[in-house]
């Protein structure tokens, strides 16, 4: 948590980190409830962070939608049943707030229907940013590798390594946050209990990490 | 069908406001109906693709929706299918207490 203490007009901000709301989506409403009621508003979510602002202390219920860019129609209905906008993330999430006692924000038949929305919408990200991860692994690990073993110029060597190590990171980071949200939410619709999900994401996480920590420390001479 | 779609369609069979459906069908019965805004949008956007229902016309930002023939159409099989279930049920049970 990291606290910045700025000129008088500005409210004193912190940051907490997401647990991802596709895999903690019920965790992370229910830290946004208690914030709220120790004195803390969700402002905006900027990446994995929740970016909160001082406040006067509110009983609150939040509640997460998924909507790929509604007009404003869809946010006059909900503030009308009394479910205020707090911020959207791309346009496809959107994140409200209501006092106790407010009538859901979905019919108890539609929480399918949230998600198989949410995985429609990362189901074309997640496909190309995969087909993408596993055509740079296959290049990496069978043309640029042995054309790099084949080289005498050590710094060059390097220097490749590096921007294909970099390529690979920033291609793996794209396939994270677009296919493993959609395999969360495919898994939920399959009724695979949420802590299972979250336990079979946080060993994937674990895995990759692994994978990109070895692959970087094996180019360390 | 699913009940959502069932109940926004009747509910459009006059020109309305979207909310007015919401506040309508709670009036009618909060404890069995209820369809919350977001269940709302979603479905009257996908009864307008599918051609059941029609925006009219507009209230500044708000839509003004009514049902199309296409949409009475597969209300009235939906309800004759409705009838034919609930039918059913009440010969089984009458069947059962004699």
């Amino acid at each position: 948590m990291s606290n910045s203490l700025s000129q008088k007009s500005l409210p004193i901000t912190r940051r907490e980190l997401s647990s991802g709301l596709a895999f903690a989506e019920e965790y992370d409403l229910q830290r946004l409830c208690k914030w709220a009621a120790e004195g803390w508003r969700l402002v905006k979510i900027n990446g994995m962070f929740m970016v909160l602002e001082q406040a006067t202390p509110e009983q609150v219920n939040f509640a997460i939608d998924y909507q790929d860019t509604p007009d404003s129609e869809y946010f006059e209905m909900c503030a009308a049943a009394g479910w205020q906008h707090v911020t959207s993330i791309e346009s496809h999430i959107h994140l409200f707030k209501s006092v106790l006692g407010t009538a859901a924000i979905f019919s108890a038949t539609d929480a399918t229907t949230k998600y198989q929305r949410a995985a429609h919408m990362f189901a074309k990200p997640a496909l190309w940013s995969s087909v993408g991860l596993m055509v740079s692994l296959v290049l990496l690990f069978g043309v640029v590798q042995p054309w790099l073993m084949a080289q005498q110029d050590t710094m060059m060597v390097m220097i490749v390594e590096i921007i294909a190590a970099i390529i690979i990171v920033v291609i793996a980071t794209l396939s994270i946050f677009t296919a493993f949200p959609w395999a969360a939410y495919r898994l939920r619709l399959a009724g695979i209990p949420v802590r299972t999900n979250k336990l079979i994401f946080g060993l994937l996480f674990g895995i990759c990490g692994a994978v990109v920590g070895y692959y970087m420390g094996s180019m360390i001479p | 069908m699913n009940d959502s779609q069932f109940y926004i369609l009747a509910a459009l069979v006059v020109p309305r406001h979207g909310y007015a459906v919401m506040q309508m069908l709670m009036e009618v019965d909060s404890q069995t109906i209820h369809i919350g805004p977001a269940t709302l949008y979603t479905t009257l956007r996908q009864l307008v693709e599918a051609g059941l229902l029609k925006r009219c016309a507009s209230d500044g930002t708000s839509k003004i929706y009514v049902i199309t023939a296409e949409g009475r159409n597969r209300l009235n099989d939906e309800i004759t299918r409705k009838r034919a279930m609930v039918d059913f049920a009440l010969q089984a049970l009458d069947q059962h207490e004699q």
